[in-house]
């Protein structure tokens, strides 16, 4: 029952913590991207979908419109379309495109909610 | 001066000229028939059709069965339209490739338009849905592959045409687009045939389910049940003369289409075995991006994704007409995306483990090479998400005379990259591995001669075709530099069955043919073509199909073997050929040896019995099912030998008395056969039955019929679909004349 409690404790504080640091939650998420795609090599599974869950918990916190999503499938497609001109479709390339395919599938369900 | 300013004289434009496109392509005169499944039927269809689409017998080889009779009214429908053309195949392969190309981009347009129209916006959404054809019509997919075309490839015009007639009916419940729909799918079977399957699962359930959301969500109709279900109904009924011997053929077990489907480990090895071998080509940015092919206008490939990711942004709350229609780019954007997945495979990890899974469902292992099956679907959302983006963008735009000039502008950047295409380079190719051999032909007339006589060549006897090609294919060249590479033009339009190639003699006999030729024993090749069935010998020794002018491919595996230039070919035919023939220009006919020569139907000696007399045989072909065969002087056991691939189909039966022709179709429907225990496996290939003379009464002359017994349920379901083309016909002339006329 204590430790219950705790837990729901540690989550609200959590969740404040979260909710009074927005600029920087959203600049580790972007970063995160970020280095994914220009710095991390190989499979990176559970950093896509850790920073995407992160991402979706952002949206219903910070309340978040699908206009920022797009924006950022903008700026996904810039970086994959830059990569792609010098380096063809590289572990780069995809990686860019990978997150652009989910900011796209996130921004559609998005916009349909709203 | 008021024409000028609607939309519909620049469709009628465009369309004007995707049609005149294709003339220019080739030559008058010229055609291009060659590829994989070629297309000989343009050049001449009703031989096509008597040998390749009415029996259930391959044409080439060793007859194996494999039903083919889903071309049977694309054919007749190609038989008129030549006709009708002057009997040019020119004009036939041009008219056809224009109709592709402007119903592609029409079927296109029209969708855009009815689900983006609004009449406040009707200018706004003609730009969008002109765009939206032109980017489908030019993408690299559908500027891809003209050339050697498969059947597959009327998917250009066919999903949008298909999914345009769906969308009018679930709107407008108006029955007369769903009689179009069912005539354009009966003239179409190939393309609705179980060896369609892939293009047809991969294309048809997702645009009915994007269908059914349509009207369920987002316009919130009722849809009608009663329609879909007769629909349904009348399109099996159409297509079932294919399609039931297709099924049957399925369940058949070790048929091709059953290993497909059922085996497991087929499904291991050709599956995802196959799945994980192609899986580094598929890349989703070159996907997103639709990379031209034109190198220099590079960026251009960026414009669609652009416009599509401004289109989301722009869509909530800025049309023109209100907001209802917002939510289809949401609802194409999310099939867009599934699509993507299912071409690319190659999104995360999980992404592909979950792929893999899917190769387990029976059935799935059709979408092994998925780049080919998925990338018409993906091209087709890809372009109404482009035109419903571009609406979006438009509908912000207040000034008309910069809606035009964008048009115009992006109208350009998508035609560019596709200019290789307009120009004709991209169909009118060199053969790969050739030098400077092009792809179009015009026939050599000697050619002409020379097939005519193969025609008239007895049925006794299959042809050995020389050079001897590593597939399936024949080479003929041209006057002119081209050549045609495709399935044999000997078996397709002679009728005569060949062997032009390694994979129609099959492996064992392939591989046993190149032995004794390169170690020389001329005696063993002779007794290996007598086996083969192999009565005569075509040479094409023109050096332009050969020696320099191929140095490669469709040679490469059998010059390891056989003679690598045309003047070694001719000297090994007379060391395995009996005499010339007949002789016109490079193309020459040679008996073979008959001292090793098997005919088609032989009695063999029993070899479970001592001395025997062998009886005589004389037979009769009806048709490339069924044969009537006289034997006389049958006064033991003997072994009836039938040079042709072992089917358990094949069956022999025995009439009561003596006959001399067919008397109907189904004679021997109730009429007594040999048991399925005397039909065995002859040569490691062929049909043998053992017959004793109590199986024929006694008798020491009579009359045995042997019969391809698949070939009866054709007729049936045959006879169901032309019954229920008949009813549709009458129901058309009620749909579009007699209501017309109510309505007057």
């Amino acid at each position: 029952m204590k430790k219950q409690i705790n837990l729901k404790k540690y989550l609200q504080s959590g969740i404040t913590l979260l909710k009074k640091n927005e600029p920087v939650v959203l600049t580790i998420i972007f970063l995160g991207i970020l280095a994914d795609i220009f710095l991390i090599s190989g499979s990176s599974d559970p950093k896509i979908f850790g920073i995407l869950g992160l991402y979706v918990i952002s949206i219903r916190l910070y309340k978040l419109r699908s206009r920022l999503t797009f924006i950022v499938s903008l700026l996904l497609l810039g970086i994959m379309f830059v990569e792609y001109v010098f380096s063809g479709p590289s572990a780069n390339t995809e990686k860019a495109a990978v997150w652009l395919v989910f900011f796209i599938a996130i921004g559609i369900i998005q916009q349909w909610r709203e | 001066m008021n024409l000028f300013k609607t939309q519909k004289f620049y469709l009628v434009i465009i369309a004007f000229l995707l049609f005149a496109l294709p003339f220019f392509w080739l030559k008058p005169g010229e055609m291009d028939l060659g590829g994989d499944s070629s297309r000989l039927y343009f050049y001449d269809p009703i031989s096509y059709l008597k040998n390749a689409s009415l029996y259930s017998v391959v044409p080439q080889g060793m007859g194996a069965i494999e039903p083919n009779y889903y071309f049977l009214p694309f054919l007749i429908f190609l038989i008129i339209l030549k006709f009708i053309l002057f009997n040019s195949s020119y004009l036939l392969i041009s008219v056809f490739s224009g109709i592709k190309l402007v119903l592609g981009f029409l079927a296109i347009y029209w969708i855009v338009k009815a689900l983006s129209h609004r009449k406040a916006s009707d200018f706004i959404s003609s730009c969008s849905a002109i765009l939206s054809g032109l980017l489908y019509i030019f993408m690299p997919t559908m500027t891809g592959n003209w050339d050697k075309a498969l059947m597959s490839h009327n998917q250009v015009f066919l999903n949008p045409l298909m999914f345009y007639l769906l969308l009018r009916f679930f709107i407008t419940n108006n029955y007369k687009y769903l009689w179009v729909l069912l005539m354009a799918s009966f003239i179409f079977a190939p393309n609705f045939a179980l060896t369609s399957a892939p293009p047809f699962f991969a294309f048809y359930p997702l645009a009915v389910l994007f269908l059914i959301l349509y009207v369920a969500v987002i316009l919130k109709k009722k849809l009608s049940w009663k329609g879909i279900i007769v629909g349904s109904f009348l399109f099996l009924s159409l297509q079932s003369f294919h399609l039931i011997p297709q099924i049957i053929s399925l369940f058949d077990p070790g048929s091709f289409s059953n290993v497909r489907v059922f085996d497991k480990e087929s499904i291991a090895h050709e599956g995802i075995r196959y799945f994980i071998g192609v899986l580094p080509l598929a890349k989703a940015s070159v996907n997103i991006l639709l990379s031209t092919i034109v190198k220099d206008f590079g960026w251009l490939s960026a414009v669609a994704p652009l416009i599509i990711i401004l289109g989301f942004l722009l869509n909530r709350g800025n049309l023109p007409a209100g907001r209802q229609g917002d939510k289809i780019i949401l609802l194409t954007g999310l099939f867009f995306l599934t699509t993507l997945f299912l071409l690319t495979a190659n999104i995360t990890d999980i992404g592909v483990e979950f792929y893999k899974r899917l190769f387990y469902i029976p059935g799935f292992s059709m979408f092994r090479n998925f780049i080919g099956q998925w990338l018409f679907v993906y091209s087709f959302f890809y372009s109404l998400l482009f035109g419903f983006a571009i609406f979006n963008i438009f509908g912000k735009l207040k000034n008309r005379s910069l809606i035009i000039a964008i048009t115009f502008l992006i109208g350009i950047v998508i035609t560019i990259p596709a200019w290789p295409f307009i120009n004709g380079s991209l169909v009118n190719k060199v053969h790969s591995g050739s030098k400077n051999v092009r792809i179009a032909i015009k026939m050599d007339p000697n050619y002409i001669k020379t097939l005519s006589f193969i025609k008239s060549l007895p049925d006794d006897s299959k042809i050995l075709t020389l050079p001897f090609t590593d597939s399936y294919y024949q080479v003929i060249g041209d006057l002119e530099g081209g050549a045609y590479i495709g399935p044999s033009t000997i078996s397709y339009l002679a009728g005569k069955k060949d062997f032009s190639g390694y994979q129609i003699m099959t492996a064992p006999f392939s591989e046993k043919f190149m032995k004794l030729s390169r170690e020389k024993d001329y005696n063993g090749i002779k007794k290996l073509l007598g086996i083969l069935n192999i009565g005569y010998i075509f040479h094409n020794s023109d050096t332009r199909i050969y020696d320099d002018a191929f140095p490669a491919s469709p040679y490469t595996y059998m010059r390891t073997s056989l003679p690598s230039s045309q003047n070694k070919y001719s000297e090994y035919i007379q060391k395995i050929g009996g005499s010339v023939i007949f002789e016109n220009g490079p193309y020459k006919v040679y008996s073979v040896d008959k001292n090793y020569y098997l005919p088609h139907f032989y009695a063999a000696k029993d070899l479970r019995l001592d001395k025997q007399e062998l009886p005589k045989i004389v037979f009769r072909k009806i048709n490339p099912t069924k044969y009537i065969i006289t034997i006389s002087k049958a006064k033991k056991p003997y072994v009836l030998v039938f040079l042709e691939a072992f089917h358990p189909d094949w069956k022999i039966f025995i009439p009561d008395s003596s006959l001399d022709d067919s008397k109907s179709t189904f004679e021997t429907l109730g009429m007594k056969s040999l048991s399925n225990g005397s039909h065995v496996l002859a040569h490691d290939y062929a049909n043998a039955w053992h017959i004793r003379p109590d199986d024929v009464g006694n008798r020491q002359n009579y009359t045995l019929i042997a019969e391809m017994t698949g070939q009866r349920v054709f007729y049936v379901s045959l006879f169901l679909s032309v019954t229920i083309f008949l009813v549709s016909i009458v129901w058309g002339i009620k749909l579009f004349i007699l209501k017309q006329k109510k309505l007057i």
